[in-house]
């Protein structure tokens, strides 16, 4: 192809596909003429060009992660798991490190469990250096120490590499951190480490790579170090001599918050490396903070190198004063002034420890109770507003992000407490805290309007404001006195309304404009012309200036101008505003007018401008960083413009807005948005085939609660409960309470049935290592596993209606296990296979004659199908993707959600309809009770709730 | 020859390295990624509940996100470091994907809970072919496939591409389609074994 001739095809394809299908033919012989190899390849590109259109749409990245589950390459706990491994028998997964796997193992010939470190083969660069190194660990292995975790065995089976070390069952130190540890055990753990360390110094092993997580408490108490010299091999090392390093490239991977300066600076080390990071350890302990880590690697590394760290007295000041004096030697930034030994380090410990017995100071606690976050039941029936804010997405090359070295912040909002304010079904939004920060107004949405609430930082009753309203109101924001609350209502024809912070004399303001802000000095509010619903909105608006007194009001700026934020000293005012190419980004104005200064100026999506309390930082939402977060800037109040760059403020949730400050600044309340899933119910007219009555909530809160079934008598659900790292199976009535867990532990329980005569739940669980079929009683007891195909990954039980038969599913087949035989030994039935179609069942019709579920082909298409056991012929229902299918129990019509809405199918007709659909709400999954009379589904919903950063309290 | 910096090695000055020329820089960065890979598809696997398999991309782009640490000023202009680090994706991911091992559909093997569900999948990419078209792309049309590169290696939206390689996003919109259909066809053409005399 030469690059003229493309040159016109490349023209020539833009021209036409601007015409009509039916004049393309005649305008390509036309252009063509008589080069027919013109014609052929301007063709053949259309027609490409027809079929494309999915064509790498999806990113590499994407491609190949895809492919990784797809195929090959499958995550070694599937492949490993109950296979043989020299003389090992693999029984689980316990953790993953950042090189490798670590199982638990047991040793068929010594007779013992030992944990196995598995490093995969893309980890190791230099076969020569590997063996160098397996040599050093061998000498490590020779180390015997009761606080260090012996090693069993180092070797190469099949090419993989691995290391079996004494399996310790206990808790690391990660997971202590935090927590209610004492001062007295936090120095008796670290004591212990440093007896460790001594006898690993005198062989000369260092350690190099201490940290809590490579700390481990046993359950007797007894403290063990493990990963004794391993992070040697991944470093690249320029010498190969043992226990020097000169360079720390094995280092990318792991945080670096726990490194020596020296380490840091890729200087040569020692033991005494190995006493800093034991000290920040115990700081951590003592304080729950890290001294050094920031919001990334960099900035990390030079804190370590240049920070004097808060001494930890004054982050808790029940910690005796003479950690600090321990802390400042052990953290000098010159190993030569620092401890020059373990055992020396260790000896300050111990006569600290001897005098806190003395006075009996052992007992204190030092970290404040855990915070439980309040997680209630709302009394009120609450309906949710679907808050679904579209984050448009990033490609992953996007951004540049500058780091400040020089800046420090004034208030570390890192250390702020975290606490959640309101936890009421559906969503709270748009805060406002009160200038003395102890209480905070809302909007939240009860019966059919919004309504704006009152309520105090840490207390539950909430006031409602506006009760009497029966429109909206929303985007309360309190005078910079707190005696005035102005807010948006589309009461009496809509526009801005004042009150009185109790709620009484509402008045209106103006008829024009949303997002009210006070000046400082109270006589003027501005106001965007349009409200916004999510950030992607692209409504035309603008910002107006409106005097409180007479209510006149002047433009002060177009451009899509939205969110408006008056500064606290009244000089600027910030707001966002959309550019061209469908770029969100936060800028700021004079009051007086002219022209704005850009805050942010990047290709993702800035938001929700707020200004901390003393003027100095501008604060707004932004998915820079792949998530929806919190950023802040330094900026000059009195100019706008940015001085210093960016940083984020970390706080738990994903997706983060509307913040709002007490005017101390130490008060950040904003809103977490987090998704759920919940039941809802109807009931069905079953002669009609439609529901009837209004859907009512049968569970409503911040819960993701997946696939509920039905008991055979109606009266119970079990679920598949989805929780932060664990799922579980929960019972509970059919009004939605009194939930009983059957299942609480860190594996993953889902996918559960009833069994027909209502005294069973079965469902998969990977709690041998792999997915499997289990099956329970309905009490939880006699947990008892079904399927025993440890290779490949079981799933979906299905009872038989006589419910002496379990189906399941696994790789593209499913089986019929016979419950009334020995379930390790037989064989099962397989369903039958088509040509070119895959199938998977989901429910046993009440005649026993047919299983439905979903098919696919190879063509792409799915949709719902059954097999019908009789004639063991195939039949397609639906050409749709969609969910689950049920059948009602005339063995005829099945139901089903798909795309949000629930339908209902005649099986012998095909006829299907959609039976159920509710604006905002997304069904997730139908299904129907026993008697045909109720119609249950979960709906998808995306709650926000209003959490608060709190610096006030110690 | 990698220069020793105060700092320890990040990413970024790797992938700095690399772009001077310094191809160990890559060797060091391959595994890492590799790793980064297999991390997500693992993590991937653990976090479906629902019938959609990878609605990951905010995961994806947060795990890249963590792999390069973006604070730099060396950078001469953000077209050079978008470009840089798109050809160096498309590097780790071809090579990964030529060393993969061929699948043996003969195996029992595992499908995810989900997967199962979703029975219908599409034909997968051959990042190898398709980079081997690339680069004949290329050829004639530098453009364009730099926005392949781009887009597809370094997941850009059509707006950022734009902004990138300074034209209007409608100049971009078009490239691409008329590059995914000159591709396409090539390795259509490619997979059917044409044979073309």
């Amino acid at each position: 192809m030469n690059p003229e001739k493309w040159k016109k095809i490349d023209q020539l394809f833009d021209e036409v596909l601007e015409l009509s299908e039916a004049e393309r033919e005649t305008y390509i012989s036309e252009k063509c003429g008589d080069d027919e190899e013109l014609k052929n390849e301007l063709q053949s590109l259309l027609n490409a060009d027809s079929q494309s259109e999915n064509f790498i749409e999806d990113s590499a990245i994407k491609v190949v992660t895809k492919q990784l589950i797809d195929n090959e390459n499958l995550p070694k706990d599937e492949s490993l798991l109950g296979k043989t491994f020299g003389t090992y028998k693999i029984e689980s997964l316990i953790g993953e490190g950042g090189m490798g796997e670590v199982y638990l193992a047991s040793d068929e010939k010594l007779k013992r469990k030992v944990a196995l470190k598995v490093i995969p083969k893309h980890y190791i660069k230099n076969e020569e250096r590997v063996r160098r190194l397996i040599l050093e660990a061998r000498a490590i292995s020779t180390l015997n120490h009761p606080n260090i975790v012996t090693i069993h065995d180092i070797g190469e089976i099949d090419s993989t590499h691995y290391i079996t070390t004494e399996f310790v069952e206990g808790k690391t130190l990660r997971e202590l951190i935090g927590k209610n540890i004492s001062i007295s055990e936090s120095l008796s753990i670290i004591i212990q480490c440093c007896d460790a360390l001594s006898a690993a110094h005198k062989a000369g092993v260092i350690h190099r790579d201490i940290k809590p997580e490579n700390i481990m408490v046993r359950h007797d108490g007894y403290v063990k170090v493990l990963d004794f010299g391993l992070a040697k091999l991944t470093e690249s090392n320029q010498t190969d001599s043992i226990g020097f390093t000169q360079t720390l490239r094995g280092t990318i991977m792991g945080t670096p918050a726990y490194m020596s300066p020296e380490q840091a600076s890729g200087s040569k080390i020692d033991n005494r490396t190995d006493l800093w990071s034991i000290a920040v350890v115990l700081y951590e302990l003592l304080t729950g903070v890290n001294p050094f880590r920031k919001d990334n690697r960099q900035s990390t590394i030079q804190s370590i190198l240049k920070d004097n760290p808060e001494l930890p007295t004054q982050i808790n000041n029940k910690i005796p004063e003479e950690i600090d004096t321990i802390i400042i030697k052990a953290l000098e930034k010159n190993p030569d002034l620092s401890y020059q030994t373990a055992s020396d380090f260790s000896a300050d410990l111990k006569r600290l420890q001897r005098e806190m017995d003395n006075s009996s100071l052992k007992t204190q606690s030092l970290s404040s109770p855990p915070f439980k976050p309040q997680k209630q039941f709302s009394p009120f029936l609450i309906t949710s507003l679907s808050f679904l804010i579209v984050i448009p997405l990033a490609g992953f090359l996007i951004w540049f992000f500058y780091f400040s070295q020089n800046e420090m912040p004034k208030t570390d909002w890192t250390k702020a407490k975290s606490v959640q304010l309101t936890s009421q079904a559906g969503s709270e939004i748009f805060p406002n805290v009160s200038p003395d920060g102890e209480s905070f107004v809302y909007a939240a949405k009860t019966q059919d309007n919004f309504d704006i609430y009152l309520q105090r930082v840490g207390g539950k009753k909430v006031i409602n404001l506006t009760e009497n309203s029966t429109e909206d109101d929303t985007q309360p924001a309190f005078s910079k006195d707190g005696e005035f609350i102005a807010f948006r209502s589309e009461r009496n024809g809509g526009g801005i309304f004042l009150m009185e912070s109790t709620g009484e004399n509402p008045r209106r303001l103006s008829d024009f404009g949303f997002h009210p802000s006070w000046s400082p000095d109270g006589t003027e509010i501005v106001v965007s012309q349009k409200g916004y619903e999510r950030p992607s909105t692209r409504d035309r608006s603008s910002l107006w200036i409106i005097d409180v007194k007479t209510g006149k009001r002047r433009k002060l700026i177009g451009n899509f101008a939205n969110q408006p934020a008056w500064s606290p000293n009244g000089n600027r005012i910030a707001f966002w505003f959309i550019q061209s190419g469908g770029r969100r980004d936060v800028a700021t104005i004079s009051p007086e007018g002219g022209e704005p200064i850009p805050v942010t100026n990047s290709a993702n999506t800035n938001w929700n401008p707020v200004w901390s309390p003393d003027g100095k930082y501008l604060y707004y939402s932004s998915d820079l960083n792949g998530n929806m977060a919190f950023w802040r800037v330094r900026i000059d109040e009195s100019t706008g413009k940015v001085i210093g760059k960016a940083e984020i403020i970390p706080t738990p949730a994903k997706f983060n807005s509307h913040l709002s400050f007490s005017s101390d600044g130490k008060r950040l309340v904003y809103v977490q948005t987090n998704n759920q899933s919940n039941i809802k119910a109807v009931e069905f007219d079953e002669r009609k085939g439609k529901p009837k009555g209004d859907p009512f909530w049968i569970t409503r809160g911040d819960y993701e609660i997946l696939r509920p079934d039905i008991s055979p008598d109606g009266k119970r659900f079990v679920v598949h409960l989805a929780r932060q790292t664990q799922d579980d199976i929960v019972i509970m009535g059919r009004n939605g309470k009194n939930w009983v867990d059957l299942t609480n532990d860190k594996y993953f329980d889902r996918y559960p049935r009833w069994s027909p005569d209502g005294k069973k739940i079965a469902f998969a669980s990977d709690r041998s290592g792999v997915y499997e079929a289990w099956i329970m009683n309905s009490d939880g007891t006699n947990l008892r596993q079904a399927s025993f195909n440890r290779k490949g990954s079981t799933s979906f039980p299905i009872w038989s209606p006589d419910g002496k038969k379990l189906t399941y599913h696994i790789g593209q087949e499913t089986f019929i296990l016979d419950l009334s035989k020995d379930l390790k030994d037989q064989t099962p039935q397989r369903l039958p296979l088509f040509e070119g179609l895959k199938y998977l069942v989901w429910d046993w019709s009440v005649d026993g004659k047919k299983l439905i579920g979903n098919w696919g082909d190879n063509d792409g298409n799915s949709g719902v199908g059954y097999l019908s056991l009789e004639n063991n012929k195939y039949v397609k229902v639906s050409f749709n993707k969609s969910e689950f299918p049920y059948w009602l129990s005339d063995s005829q019509r099945a139901i089903w959600a798909n795309n949000g809405k629930i339908y209902l199918a005649d099986t012998n007709t095909k006829e299907i309809q959609e039976i159920l659909s509710i604006p905002d709400e997304y069904i997730n999954s139908a299904n129907i009770s026993k008697d045909n009379k109720l119609l249950y589904f979960a709906v998808s919903s995306s709650e926000s709730n209003i959490w608060m950063l709190d610096l006030k309290e110690k | 020859m990698l220069m020793l910096s105060t700092m320890g090695y990040e990413v970024t000055e790797l992938l700095e390295a690399w772009s001077d020329g310094d191809e160990k820089a890559l060797e060091e960065l391959t595994p890492f990624i590799y790793n980064e890979l297999h991390r997500i598809a693992r993590h991937q696997m653990r976090r479906e509940r629902q019938n959609h398999i990878l609605q990951t991309t905010a995961l994806v782009n947060e795990a890249y996100v963590r792999l390069i640490d973006w604070k730099n000023a060396k950078w001469k202009n953000r077209a050079h470091f978008f470009g840089v680090s798109a050809q160096l994706m498309r590097r780790i991911l071809v090579d990964f994907a030529r060393k993969r091992p061929k699948v043996d559909n003969n195996e029992v093997r595992y499908i995810s809970l989900e997967k199962a569900i979703s029975i219908s999948p599409k034909e997968d990419v051959d990042l190898v072919l398709l980079d081997e078209a690339l680069n004949l792309l290329a050829k004639f049309d530098q453009r364009k496939a730099k926005i392949v590169e781009l887009r597809f290696f370094g997941g850009l939206s059509v707006d950022e591409t734009a902004e990138v390689l300074k034209v209007a996003p409608i100049t971009v919109m078009r490239d691409w389609r008329k590059a995914k259909a000159w591709l396409y066809r090539e390795l259509s053409n490619e997979s059917g074994k044409v044979e073309e005399n």
